[in-house]
């Protein structure tokens, strides 16, 4: 694996409407209206239903799980809702290495990560550290 | 001369007497291998989730919830179901204290350190307490910054996670 500064994570892609949302809504209790009508969504000023910010977050753990598989631990993650993901539209959760440091537990690595739909829209913002145990 | 004045701050004595105070203890159900699956399955789809979120591994290999894995989703030992609060003053509300005069919230970020991982039949513990108030100067106002820090632990004392929530009123 390629630890080196400026490398891409693997994307994690996903294109998202009400399948994808009512799956995440039966796990999380997270039946808000502006999630699941949209007609809701409107109300809350958006041009219909719109995805769960938290889901932005798996989304994101997704994409690390891939990439890290059974060597990397995963130690801290950040995250800032930026936009609303709007239904059909395809959302894609990017990472690359921004720093990386010999640490006593492993070789510590730290991640700037977004996600981001087919429109460039910037969804949300994150960081993470990972350790790779020696 | 303009009349109008600019509000100085919205953290009242009360408000900033209350920084620390624990909002609530929970304690989840047994993390059951199906409450797994099903997040694993929601969260990779349409693709199929990893192996070690689905028991592929076979009958008797416990299986490891993903991170994020939420064990308190619908119903907590002792909780009754309630209707969420859902307005400006929710922080508040909940302490019993009188909220400022702020209509709207906005989602500040989360912070998460990890520690060991959850596991089907982990109970988990968690305790959230208000961690701050603070104020920043904005385009729209001032802004009030509210962090919550919540610590989860499950059943032998050990930290599963430590998470700072952060609102933006204003």
């Amino acid at each position: 694996m390629d630890l080196s500064v400026g490398t891409e994570l693997p994307p994690f892609e996903r294109e998202t409407r009400m399948e994808n949302w009512n799956r995440f809504a039966a796990v999380m209790d997270e039946f808000v209206p502006h999630h699941m009508d949209d007609d809701d969504g409107k109300i809350s000023g958006m041009p219909g239903a719109f995805g769960m910010g938290n889901l932005q977050t798996s989304y994101m753990h997704n994409l690390i799980r891939d990439w890290m598989g059974k060597s990397g631990t995963l130690r801290n993650f950040t995250i800032q809702w930026q936009q609303p993901n709007f239904k059909n539209t395809v959302v894609t959760a990017r990472g690359r290495i921004t720093a990386v440091e010999d640490t006593p537990a492993g070789k510590e690595v730290a991640l700037e990560l977004w996600t981001e739909d087919n429109n460039d829209r910037r969804l949300a913002n994150g960081t993470a550290k990972v350790i790779f145990n020696p | 001369m303009s009349e109008a004045t600019e509000t100085v701050t919205n953290i009242s004595d009360e408000m900033r007497n209350a920084i620390g105070k624990e909002l609530g203890t929970r304690t989840s159900y047994p993390i059951s291998a199906s409450d797994i699956r099903k997040w694993a399955i929601a969260v990779y789809f349409p693709e199929t989730p990893p192996d070690r979120y689905v028991g592929a591994g076979g009958p008797d290999a416990l299986l490891v919830a993903p991170h994020e894995f939420n064990p308190f989703a619908w119903a907590a030992p002792g909780r009754k179901p309630k209707k969420p609060d859902v307005t400006a003053g929710f922080l508040e509300n909940q302490m019993g204290i009188t909220p400022p005069p702020l209509k709207t919230v906005l989602n500040g970020g989360t912070i998460v350190e990890y520690g060991v991982p959850m596991m089907e039949g982990d109970v988990i513990t968690a305790t959230n307490r208000l961690d701050n108030y603070f104020e920043k100067q904005g385009k729209r106002g001032l802004m009030l910054f509210s962090s919550m820090k919540d610590e989860w632990t499950n059943q032998r004392g050990e930290m599963v996670k430590r998470t700072t929530s952060t609102v933006i009123r204003l």
